[in-house]
């Protein structure tokens, strides 16, 4: 198991940023707007992925089920294994948030897309949509 | 453009000058109350509703 943590500023608008975050379990991306967040997306599994869905409160960030995942990737090691690229509207808001693993396109951020998307998943569901 | 010109080989940060590869210089402490909150929040708004059978209703 490892950990991994790191947040990407965005330089077109220095007030958004992504942070990733693996907590030896499990993944997630999430999209900030100042200190408050505005878009998660789940990225892996790091833990056995759950055969059924057992969700209780206490277990959040949670583990995406089987029935949802379509291939779960290999931990994340280093940041550079990590692109993003950030799509911005006219007025310098974020648009979206394009986030590459190993050079695969694994998951959309977009602001108030809770969850965002992915192309990890097979269904969608509160963890992810289909990308 | 093809999309190896666009993202292989290093080219993307030629491209994009805004990838965003700053060093994270964000406090965990606040980072980690930040995101307890998110999901409370979240799990709040009904976002991991199921039925009796696990399967999520949303």
């Amino acid at each position: 198991m490892s950990d991994f943590f790191c947040q990407f500023h965005c330089r077109g608008n220095e007030e958004y940023s992504v942070i990733i975050e693996d907590n030896e379990l499990v993944a997630y991306a999430y999209l900030y707007k100042g200190e408050i967040i505005v878009g998660d997306i789940w990225l892996y599994n790091q833990a056995s992925t759950p055969v059924t869905s057992e969700w209780n409160k206490e277990d959040m960030p949670f583990l995406n089920p089987l029935e949802f995942v379509k291939n779960n990737i290999e931990p994340i090691k280093d940041k550079n294994e990590i692109a993003l690229k950030w799509v911005l509207k006219k007025d310098k808001e974020v648009d979206y948030v394009l986030i590459k693993i190993r050079k695969e396109l694994i998951a959309k951020l977009s602001e108030g897309a809770t969850p965002g998307w992915s192309t990890c998943v097979i269904k969608d569901g509160p963890l992810a949509k289909v990308l | 453009m093809t999309h190896t010109d666009h993202w292989g080989g290093g080219n993307y940060k030629k491209n994009h000058s805004n990838t965003g590869d700053k060093k994270s210089n964000v406090d965990r402490k606040s980072y980690n109350k930040t995101r307890v909150n998110h999901w409370t929040s979240e799990w709040d708004k009904g976002r991991f509703i199921f039925n009796k059978n696990g399967k999520i209703i949303n």
